[in-house]
């Protein structure tokens, strides 16, 4: 047996295929693990054609015609507004949100008072105040900015508290408190922005994780306080929520990048997803031809006519194709361990992975390792349900083009039937292999997509159809007759 | 084409099922003991079949690996036997079709079986080839004691070889028996040339097969020869020639099986 094992691996091992195939998958995680690297790099503004548009718009307006005026105020505020962050466009992101939210409205003003009113006072005043902002942003203090928001904040906060002693019924009681739990989080996150040096901007990790924590925290407090509970779909909204908030406050806190995709340990952790369907088509491409190609190029009858029986040459390629999973598996975790350290440093691979845990309502420090190996625990049933079916295909039909189109097809249709049950209702697709196969969707107490599933369930679906799958197979192959081949 | 040939060589290697009888290979029954049946067997079917992208050498390696006996030098011994040490590192696919009948042989013998079946072994070969895989096999027999076991529709190769003949026609054995003395049974034929066959006609009883006007040919044992001469000479006819007419194997086949056309 394990003579056979080695000859299959041999012989498999030596083919070109699958080396062509490796080299592809390189080259496209170089690519991805790239482009993702030159997003964080892209300035999203681009301030040349909005100036331009803008020009060619005040071209033909006219500031004393008294129907114009009003559009010639817009265009001119959006034209000064673009000129000025061009001017700090290779500056940090921050000023340019500042300039966004808070210099355009000033600008604006004295547009206004200069073209509209004609009012000289107000004018200055506006200009005053546009000039102060200006030299603050010169100065790079853009904790005054924070500063200044967290003072308008708390005016609104109290505001909203006096409000609440006046409510008149229990709705609009409840609409204020609404508001001041708002309230409460802005002042959180402006003064995490203190704490945790964390300027304005749009792209950066921390600034989405100030985003995110934001709407996951309020839509927590939503379902919280709904009475629809039951609902599958908003539960599963709901602990994906509590998810993002807990590691987001985590990765807040201690300025750290747990959550971040963009990151060599993100994409690492993501490996098994982004580089699933080359998992597949690795594997499918050698369990779909262990077979078939025997058969097509009539080797078949050497083997069969050594000492050994049918089925434990059938067992040994079966065996084979599983050892060859695992070192595809192993080269592409290594090959996008390499190409992440590489082109985003080493340092993050350091940092432990966070996990938020729904039977402990709390995070979970775990190893790279660890998780890697855990992830693909979860992951196996999908490999090994697909090499599988190439690998029966391949025996009962000995045609290696049907059983590799057969198994890729199945495994594109495998989301769309999971989808499409989910959008019909079709809670009895559970008893099918496809909602069971990723385990990782019920790992830490997760939800699956379908109702009522467990990990034991899922486990014992999946040896089931295995079994489906595997028993004709051998007995097919035990009974045939080998005639001209 | 199907005269049954390769389907007994599937039935005896195991590669088919058999529906009735039984096949058993050094006292095994191969359907039921069919490891222990196969183990002293080695076989080429159709074409020699090997792994196209590996070398010679990895592909005897890799019978090899099946095989708990045989070593490294068995390897090279065998490789020495089919006369490829030079080319044995090359790939399979830059061979000849010679040489891959060769490498076929080779790790057809590689497990020191004592059965070794060919089916059709010449097929495809050049003349020298078929002369090399020919003296090849002669030599397998006298020095690795093999009994080798040959599927062929080329009668004359059969004729060099072989010492036994078993002949199959639509699938039934109509002969088994030794080369000699298929040829034996068979009555001889003989020549003769005389001045006229108009004469021979008239004087003698046996069927005859007219070639021309001058020569015949008559089936007879040879003790008969003097007394067919005698009645000829006692007709007056002149007898010029007489002489005795080989039998190819090919000529007992057709007898055997009604003149039918071979494929």
């Amino acid at each position: 047996m394990i003579s056979l094992i080695k000859n299959e691996l041999i012989k498999i091992l030596k083919k070109k295929n699958i080396y062509i195939t490796l080299l592809i998958t390189l080259a496209f995680m170089i690519a991805s693990n790239l482009i993702y690297q030159a997003q964080e790099n892209i300035i999203w503004y681009a301030a040349d054609v909005d100036i331009e548009t803008y020009e060619s718009m005040l071209e033909e307006l006219d500031s004393e015609n008294k129907q114009e005026v009003d559009d010639y105020i817009r265009y001119k505020t959006e034209l000064e507004t673009a000129k000025l962050k061009k001017n700090y466009e290779k500056e940090t992101p921050w000023k340019t949100q500042i300039i966004d939210e808070k210099i355009s409205e000033f600008i604006e003003q004295m547009n206004y008072y200069q073209y509209k009113e004609k009012n000289k006072d107000e004018f200055e005043k506006a200009k005053k105040q546009y000039e102060d902002t200006i030299k603050k942003l010169n100065e790079e203090d853009w904790r005054y900015f924070v500063k200044k928001d967290l003072e308008q904040n708390r005016e609104n906060l109290q505001k909203q508290e006096q409000l609440r002693t006046v409510a008149q019924n229990a709705q609009e009681k409840q609409i204020i408190e609404d508001q001041i739990y708002q309230l409460q989080l802005e002042e959180q996150i402006l003064n995490w922005r203190l704490e945790k040096d964390i300027p304005y901007g749009y792209a950066d990790y921390h600034n989405t994780c100030l985003v995110k924590y934001q709407s996951a925290k309020l839509q927590i407090r939503m379902y919280e306080k709904a009475n629809n509970q039951e609902d599958y779909s908003q539960k599963q909204e709901y602990y994906n929520n509590l998810e993002i908030a807990a590691i987001t406050q985590h990765d807040i806190e201690h300025k750290t990048n747990s959550g971040n995709a963009g990151t060599a340990q993100g994409m690492l952790k993501d490996v098994y997803n982004s580089f699933e369907i080359f998992i597949i088509i690795m594997i499918v491409m050698i369990a779909g031809t262990m077979v078939s190609e025997e058969f097509s190029k009539g080797t078949i009858k050497l083997l069969l006519i050594k000492p050994y029986k049918r089925s434990t040459i059938l067992a040994a390629k079966l065996i084979s194709s599983f050892i060859i999973l695992l070192l595809v598996i192993a080269l592409i975790v290594g090959m996008q361990f390499i190409v992440g350290g590489i082109i985003k440093g080493f340092d993050s691979f350091a940092n432990p992975v966070m996990i938020y845990n729904h039977h402990t309502n709390g995070l979970q420090e775990m190893g790279m390792l660890g998780y890697l190996g855990i992830t693909l625990l979860g992951k196996l049933p999908i490999y090994i349900s697909l090499m599988v079916l190439a690998f029966a295909i391949s025996t009962i039909f000995t045609n290696s083009a049907l059983s590799i189109a057969i198994t890729l097809l199945g495994y594109m249709g495998s989301s769309l039937v999971n989808t499409l049950g989910l959008a019909l209702k079709l809670n009895w697709l559970k008893f099918f292999i496809t909602p069971n196969w990723d385990l990782t969707q019920q790992f830490f107490g997760r939800l699956p997509d379908y109702e009522g599933l467990s990990i034991g369930f899922s486990v014992a679906i999946v040896v089931v159809y295995l079994l489906i799958m595997l028993v004709p197979t051998f007995i097919v192959f035990k009974k045939k007759n080998i005639k001209n081949i | 084409m199907e005269r049954g040939k390769t389907t007994t060589i599937k039935l005896i290697l195991g590669l088919q099922n058999i529906t009735s009888g039984t096949v058993s290979i050094n006292g095994k029954d191969i359907e039921k003991d069919f490891t222990k049946a196969i183990r002293k067997v080695g076989a080429i079917i159709e074409n020699p079949d090997l792994y196209m992208y590996l070398s010679g050498y990895e592909n005897l390696k890799l019978v090899a690996n099946m095989y708990e006996e045989v070593s490294k030098q068995r390897i090279e011994e065998v490789v020495k036997l089919v006369r490829l040490e030079k080319r044995i590192k090359d790939k399979v696919s830059k061979y000849s079709l010679g040489m891959r009948q060769r490498l076929g042989v080779a790790q057809a013998i590689l497990h020191k079986p004592n059965l070794l079946i060919l089916d059709e072994p010449t097929n495809g070969l050049d003349p020298e080839g078929i002369k090399e895989l020919r003296e090849l096999l002669k030599d397998l027999a006298k020095k690795e004691k093999m009994a080798i076991f040959i599927s062929s529709h080329n009668l004359a190769e059969i004729e060099t070889l072989c010492n036994k003949v078993c002949i199959i026609q639509n699938g039934e054995v109509i002969e088994t028996t030794d080369l000699k003395k298929v040829k034996q049974e068979v009555k001889t034929h003989y020549q003769i040339e005389v001045d006229s066959i108009e004469k021979v006609k008239q004087c003698i009883q046996e069927e005859l097969e007219i070639k021309n006007e001058t020569q015949f040919v008559i089936q007879m044992k040879k003790e008969q020869v003097p007394q067919i001469v005698k009645k000829l000479v006692e007709s007056n006819i002149k007898v010029y020639e007489i002489h005795e007419k080989q039998m190819s194997l090919e000529d007992v086949f057709l007898k055997k099986t009604g003149g039918n056309q071979i494929d």
